[in-house]
């Protein structure tokens, strides 16, 4: 039954790739193309030129005054890294407790984490940004790394209570009759255990922080405290688009996702399925 | 749970014989204890939540019935107005115009992202040469960031230079060149586009899980009985693949209540508010407008809204969890 369809199946699956994969070879394709071919009537399609100017200006600093794509680089990686850190420390100790004890309000705790994910970020956007301008967080790192925990945290708990449920407690049990107490298990057994959770956990975190737009754009209004994302997309409202930046700009911004959605493609799936589908 | 411990050990306390009532009050010690631990370990969490969760969402409760035009201030700080925040945004003629975007947009993206997804993940389940490096491919729309995604989207949108009026017209289905996202007639159908290429892979990942769940058994059961290729897929994929397709379904509707980026940074609302999704109307009445009363006032709704689904969404894990 299946020889039969074969070639059918490999037309729907180069038409299915095609569809997935073109915007991006568009936006590698006009990355390296001369602006004069990327204004071209009839549009060429491949670069004739090559054209590197774009990756030049992002990674030099002094080429362009109205960019700083290094420091937008830096300051992302820090305040996702930060954010990640944070939210896993909070998450896997919450996420512990909500998968191994059992104790008064539990269920709470945890129709409330579930609910603070579902929330729309623009509901929380107004009172957190009144919070922070009271407590002078706004325009800080730190102030974002807030923002971002109304997200990774809830995500975070409940991913790492799937992968704690998962393990067995009779290897708590185990660890307790050697005399080790909650807190010696608990680091020194189970996290080591729900190691490539942990990962996977932390990579998502990492990720959403790094593609996150609304509060940063919100809450940073120093230029060169911006993220990525903020920065990149102020380019586009400027008079004058220069569409090999902008490319080489998202290029560089997507580039370590891209790799990192690779490397661990087994692993992002099968947690991300096993966190909700379960 | 507990409360059915506490209410069963409670009437034993008093007729219990001595030597059980001792092992009752170790175990109670022990309770106790273990209790400890777990509120030491939930400390923090609830500590977070409690500070940037609940708390700005009381907030933003109360705004809701207060007075906070902050361009225009006045000597009594942020009164109570009552329902004032309430009947401005009914009374706003944009907010349903938006709420009715916003459930067009839902409606659409949602089924597509569905549709686009399921037919994705029955392609991925058969085996074929290269069938790795297609679902590798495939993946690529959701792991390329928001803002990315829609300044790829612009660029190829156009009117001028962009590479999809520059196919439509080579190919004779478009005899002018269209601004998608310039023109009130298209702009929320080119963001819906961009929504569902970015989307449909999560829906088609997850559906591929749920495919690859289902025992080969039942394909060879039927293969028996003589089911066709299509009837198998209606008599055996369907059925088995309900419970995950209604979570995939209902955490796409969730999402994308929330989205916000996409339509922002494409359109920003524009032209002429066609694309004003609840989430730009709260957005522009905060920070463009600055009055966060009747902002909040319109996040309540998306509120109600989005509690509504999530509530549906964990009917359905249980209901996955007891089969």
């Amino acid at each position: 039954m299946r020889t039969k369809n074969m070639p059918l199946v490999y037309i729907a699956a180069v038409l299915l790739s095609l569809f997935a994969v073109a915007p991006f070879i568009w936006m590698i394709l006009t990355s390296i193309k001369p602006q004069a071919e990327i204004y071209s009537k009839p549009l060429s399609y491949l670069p004739n030129e090559l054209n590197l100017q774009g990756y030049k200006s992002m990674l030099d600093v002094r080429a362009d005054a109205n960019l700083n794509f290094i420091q937008w680089f830096k300051n992302t990686a820090f305040v996702s890294l930060l954010t990640t850190v944070l939210s896993l420390v909070v998450s896997a100790l919450g996420g512990y407790a909500m998968s191994r004890f059992r104790f008064r309000g539990r269920m709470t705790v945890g129709y409330v984490i579930l609910l603070t994910q579902m929330l729309p970020g623009s509901l929380l956007i107004i009172p957190l940004y009144l919070i922070m301008k009271d407590y002078h967080l706004l325009n800080s790192y730190f102030g974002l790394v807030i923002a971002y925990a109304t997200v990774a945290v809830p995500f975070c708990t409940w991913m790492l209570k799937g992968y704690f449920d998962s393990v067995s407690t009779a290897i708590d049990e185990a660890a307790s009759i050697d005399g080790a107490g909650r807190w010696t298990t608990f680091v020194k057994v189970i996290l080591p255990l729900t190691l490539p959770g942990l990962v996977v956990t932390a990579v998502f975190s990492f990720l959403t922080s790094w593609n996150e737009f609304m509060f940063a754009q919100t809450f940073i209004t120093d230029y060169d405290k911006w993220t990525l994302s903020v920065g990149i997309a102020s380019f586009q409202g400027q008079y004058v688009v220069n569409w090999d930046y902008l490319m080489a700009g998202s290029v560089l911004t997507t580039l370590p996702i891209v790799i990192a959605f690779w490397l661990l493609q087994k692993h992002l799936v099968s947690g991300m399925t096993a966190g909700a589908v379960k | 749970m507990n409360n059915q411990e506490a209410s069963l050990k409670q009437p034993s306390l008093n007729q219990a014989p001595p030597a059980e009532r001792r092992g009752f009050w170790r175990s109670e010690l022990r309770r106790l204890k273990n209790n400890r631990a777990a509120y030491l370990f939930i400390a923090p969490l609830a500590l977070v939540i409690g500070l940037v969760l609940l708390y700005p969402i009381l907030k933003a409760a109360l705004m809701s019935f207060q007075y906070w035009m902050v361009a225009k201030p006045i000597p009594e700080g942020h009164p109570f107005v009552g329902l004032d925040n309430y009947a401005a945004v009914l009374d706003s003629g944009y907010f349903l115009k938006s709420l009715g975007i916003t459930f067009l947009y839902i409606l659409v993206t949602v089924v597509l992202r569905f549709a686009l997804g399921m037919a994705a993940a029955v392609l991925l389940n058969i085996p074929f040469k290269g069938r790795g490096l297609v679902r590798a491919l495939v993946i690529i729309p959701w792991a390329i960031p928001e803002v990315v995604t829609c300044l790829v989207f612009i660029l190829m949108y156009d009117y001028q230079y962009g590479v999809i009026n520059d196919l439509l017209l080579k190919m004779n289905i478009l005899s002018n060149p269209v601004a998608y996202l310039g023109e009130s007639d298209t702009a929320l159908w080119a963001a819906m586009f961009v929504n569902v290429w970015k989307g449909f892979p999560f829906a088609g990942i997850m559906l591929l899980a749920g495919l690859q769940g289902i025992p080969k058994s039942l394909y060879e059961a039927a293969s028996i009985d003589g089911a066709s290729g299509w009837r198998k897929f209606v008599s055996v994929t369907m059925p088995s693949l309900k419970p995950v397709s209604v979570i995939v379904f209902l955490l796409l509707v969730i999402w994308t209540i929330k989205d916000f980026g996409i339509v922002y940074v494409l359109t920003g609302g524009g032209p002429s508010r066609v694309t004003e999704i609840l989430t730009i109307f709260i957005y522009r009445a905060g920070f463009k407008s600055f009055d966060f009363g009747l902002a909040s006032a319109a996040g309540m709704f998306l509120l109600v809204i989005s509690v509504v689904f999530t509530v549906l969404y964990m009917k359905a894990t249980k209901a996955g969890e007891s089969a």
